[in-house]
């Protein structure tokens, strides 16, 4: 259990040597027969995916003539802007928390190996596998007025009252944190396993000290996968629904679950469709700008 | 000796904070097993005995057998639509000659980078005037859009990681392109094909947003039906249900992960 | 076993390449190469990487379409024929072994996809396996094999369902010194055995000397020369061939005069001993070539030749290389026997630097 599904994955896409020496017996399924082949999924995606989603987000856009008047309500209404800043914030905060806390793990399941590494492995890849909606559902009961978190402080006496935990900024934060850390960990492991050990113990032959050998070395060399994490996490984040929803609850609004609530309760798809054009321009353009950092096949789970 | 005492300091304070760590990935995925097993309808600690009563209350329950099967009728029916769909396309891309195959990859990625709830109240607003909500081929639909790039991805990567002279020898030998196929390439990825349809299903199963806005009063998927009674009533019910997830999730993505390495050993270097 | 159609007319050549190109976007591979190959010939195509030798082979088998010429074998064309119709027998570079198949599996495999029955299969399996000295070996999976045994069963793969022509890509480029030479000298044996036609690729000139009953130069896409290894080595007929094959010293050289008897090259001023064929008609700066093994090098200062001092003595084994400096001219390397008197020679001693006239070769200056 010492390799991870990710982190394999992310091999993968830098051993592709076929590519190189590809211009030899390239091409053995000819043009009609490669797009015979491709043909069903591009319909379905055409079908099922794309024309689905531009009739969606047009709305924002033509009703119920063509105007610009959902936009203005967007930018205009300070509680729209208020969700749209705190939604990137979250996302931001989330992005650095998971780098810090992710980092030392990476580079602890580095350095050790046998039961140990097994048994961390485990820890980072279990949580992976796991519905977004089970975890969800866990933080609940930790953090609810008599959840676990409230019943042990209160055993131990460092509060005489429970604490309002649940439905508030921080327990989003943190429940989304705990469920995107794997995909911090595991591309920042896999970048730090593909450096070679010799690079360190170069630096230190040539008199550097551990922490200076990690600063000059180690660090550096593992900053893409710490930024493709990075992107991946912040990208997630944004669009998230399932974790503030339950977590956060009404108050506490993230822009997917005001786009949900819009579409939902005020069945108001017009500005349900500008918000989802909106955080789809971030999405994609933060993909975008970072294209060459993310390995989307690093994205192996979705929440 | 005292850069010793210091090694050792750092070494348990870096142990410490990782451990800490850890626990906070992992508890609050496995605190559904203690809580499924709970008598009490709230977690206690420490707890007070141990009891199946909630997971006999989910099996007894209707609605939730109906949910389970619904879900798993959806997952199987889009793994089995995601694999074909996928693997075809992986093929074409890999070995094809597919003008503007950048483009096109990152096109059927693309279900991965938006955010689903945007997919889903698109789907949802195309779906309805079709009569598509609610029911089976509409859920398949959707959740093989969603499902199908993770069989691309790990195919493609199978099909690239394969020796394309393994397929060139076939056909040198006088094997029909289609025959090679069959003979050479599928049994030498057939692991990856299988990994693919591990993670399609799964997907699928796990799915949740798209799920809440396609779901009509009949049919509900699982996850669809957790989604609501963790909202309202946090029935330590979820956990028993959880829990049987969390399980079953895990020892199908541990085979899923045992065929992946087999594909490596199979095509990697030889 | 035989694999040549030995009935057939000796003019039809085996194997036919006219003016064959292969342009990638800009870059062209193959440069309208024309050569035939004769049944049962041993032709090895060499080349640095890039010279275009891989893809000609691959355009052979079928892997690669020709952007112009036309191919031909036993003087049927091929060029549009898909490879699985080409039935020409090919080793590959990594062997291409199925490894989910037995090795008796994977050498059946030509004759299953041709439709031959289980005991005739089984039967040829079993002879092949002999031939290849694999005998018992059937049932193991390549993976169990050793390199030098994973190479045979490659060979015995190709030759198992008699193809008049067998292509071979750099076959032993996996292989360690020692068994890279006990497998050249196998190959060479099975292919006269079977008097097979074979086109082998490899960039290792030395292999391609020792193997072929002729050797092909690519350069750049284009065929440089072709010929039989003694004619290419002592021959060359350009700069490139004969730096390319074996160890050559080059020295500014400069046609000062030319009779009807022949011309009159200076090297540093000092008259050299040339018998040149080639028609040169100017005078000028040329390039003079001149194989080590071929260089005389008499102690004592020069009487006739060109002067120079010994630089160094490199020791080789059975051989002993003399560097030395020639004036006006630079440095020269000379190989004589270990034991030859010459070994005696210190550094700084004055040496006198000649050659017979029919090994020296002339080419024109670089960018004239």
């Amino acid at each position: 259990m010492s390799a991870l599904t990710s982190a394999d994955i992310g091999q993968d896409r830098s051993a592709r040597p076929g590519t190189a020496d590809a211009s030899e017996g390239r091409g053995r399924f000819g043009r009609v027969a490669s797009l015979l082949l491709i043909a069903p999924l591009g319909l379905l995606l055409a079908a099922v995916f794309f024309l689905p989603i531009v009739n969606f987000l047009s709305r924002s856009f033509i009703e119920p003539q063509l105007t610009l008047s959902h936009y203005a309500e967007l930018f205009g209404e300070p509680l729209y802007l208020r969700i749209l800043l705190r939604t990137m914030w979250i996302a931001l905060a989330t992005t650095a928390l998971t780098l810090v806390l992710g980092y030392p793990v990476a580079l602890l399941m580095t350095r050790i190996n046998g039961v140990a590494a097994a048994v961390v492995s485990l820890c980072v890849i279990i949580p992976l596998w796991t519905s977004v909606l089970v975890r969800s559902y866990a933080w609940i009961v930790l953090l609810q007025r008599n959840g676990l978190v409230n019943q042990s402080l209160q055993h131990l006496g460092i509060i005489d009252q429970p604490l309002t935990l649940l439905h508030t900024d921080g327990a989003v934060l943190v429940a989304m944190t705990q469920v995107l850390l794997p995909f911090m960990v595991l591309p920042v492991y896999a970048t730090l396993r593909n450096i070679p050990p010799e690079l360190t113990r170069a630096a230190r032959n040539l008199g550097a000290g551990r922490l200076r050998a990690f600063l000059a070395v180690t660090l550096p060399l593992s900053l893409p996968g710490a930024a493709a994490g990075a992107v991946m996490i912040f990208v997630l984040a944004l669009g998230f629904y399932i974790t503030p929803a339950l977590v956060g609850g009404p108050r506490t609004l993230m822009i997917a679950t005001l786009i949900s609530q819009q579409a939902t309760e005020l069945s108001n798809w017009p500005l349900a469709a500008a918000l989802s054009f909106v955080l789809l321009v971030l999405s994609l353009g933060v993909t975008m700008a970072f294209k060459r950092l993310l390995g989307v096949d690093r994205m192996v789970h979705h929440g | 000796m005292a850069s010793s005492v210091m090694r050792w300091l750092e070494r348990s304070t870096t142990a410490v904070a990782v451990g800490l760590i850890l626990a906070f990935l992992i508890v609050p995925t496995l605190l559904v097993i203690p809580m499924s097993v709970s008598p009490t309808s709230y977690l206690r600690f420490p707890p007070t005995g141990i009891s199946f009563h909630w997971y006999s209350a989910y099996f007894s329950d209707q609605e939730w057998i109906a949910a389970t099967l619904f879900s798993l009728k959806i997952a199987g029916l889009t793994t089995v639509a995601s694999t074909i769909v996928g693997v075809m396309a992986a093929v074409a891309l890999v070995r094809g000659r597919v003008p503007g195959r950048e483009t096109i990859q990152a096109l059927i990625l693309a279900p991965l980078i938006v955010p689903h709830i945007v997919v889903a109240i698109a789907l949802y607003l195309q779906f309805a005037p079709l009569r598509l909500v609610g029911t089976t081929t509409g859920f398949v639909l959707a959740h093989t859009v969603l499902a199908v790039p993770y069989v691309v991805l790990i195919v493609s990567a199978a099909l690239t990681r394969l020796d394309q002279s393994l397929e060139m020898a076939a056909l040198n030998l006088g094997a029909s392109p289609l025959r090679a196929f069959l003979e050479i390439t599928v049994p030498l990825t057939a692991p990856a094909i299988a990994a693919g349809a591990v993670f399609a299903f799964l997907a699928s199963f796990d799915e949740t947003v798209v799920s809440f806005f396609l779901s009509g009063v009949e049919n509900k998927t699982l996850t669809r039906k957790l989604f609501e009674d963790i909202d309202f009533n946090l029935s330590p019910i979820i956990a028993a249900i959880s829990t049987i997830i969390v399980v079953m999730t895990i020892a199908i993505m541990g085979l899923g992960q045992l065929a992946r390495r087999a594909t490596i050993r199979k095509t990697g270097t030889n | 076993m035989d694999s040549v159609n030995g009935n057939r007319a000796v003019n039809v050549p085996a194997v036919s390449f006219q003016h064959v190109s292969r342009r990638f976007g800009s870059v062209t591979a193959v440069d309208d190469v024309t050569i035939d190959v004769a049944p049962g010939e041993f032709l090895s195509l060499v080349g640095p990487s890039g010279s275009g030798k891989t893809t000609l082979l691959m355009m052979l088998a079928g892997f690669e379409q020709p952007s112009a010429g036309r191919l031909a074998v036993s003087g049927r064309d091929v060029t549009d024929l898909a490879p699985n119709h080409r039935n020409i027998g090919m080793v590959f570079q990594k062997y291409a072994l199925f490894p989910h198949r037995t090795v008796a599996d994977n050498i059946a495999f030509p004759l299953r996809m041709r439709g031959i029955g289980r005991s005739e299969r089984e039967q040829r399996v079993a002879e092949v396996l002999a031939m290849v000295k694999l005998d018992g070996y059937g049932q193991r999976m390549p993976a169990q094999l050793s390199g030098g045994q994973q190479q045979r069963v490659a060979l015995a793969r190709a030759i198992v369902f008699e193809p008049p022509v067998i292509l071979m890509d750099e076959p032993l480029g996996a292989l360690d010194k020692k068994l890279r030479q006990h497998m050249q000298i196998e190959i060479k044996e099975l292919q006269a055995r079977l008097k097979a036609t074979v086109i082998y690729v490899t960039h290792d000139q030395e292999e391609a000397l020792t193997m072929s009953d002729r050797v092909a130069i690519l350069d750049h896409g284009k065929l440089v020369q072709s010929g039989g290894p003694r004619e290419l080595y002592e021959a060359p007929a350009t700069a490139f061939v004969a730096d390319f094959l074996g160890d050559m010293n080059f020295l500014p050289a400069e046609i000062t005069g030319m009779d009807e008897r022949g011309i009159e090259v200076t090297v540093g001023g000092r008259r050299v001993p040339v018998a040149t064929s080639g028609c040169w008609k100017d005078k000028g700066a040329v390039r003079l070539a001149v194989r080590p093994e071929h260089v005389t090098v008499l102690p004592g200062p020069a009487g006739q030749g060109l002067s120079g001092m010994v630089d160094r003595l490199v020791f080789q084994g059975s051989n002993l290389t003399i560097l030395v400096s020639v004036d006006r001219v630079g440095q020269l390397r000379a190989q004589v026997e270990a034991q030859s008197p010459l070994a005696s020679l210190a550094t700084g001693d004055p040496v006198a630097i000649t050659w017979a006239p029919e090994r020296a070769h002339l080419f024109p200056r670089a960018g004239s």
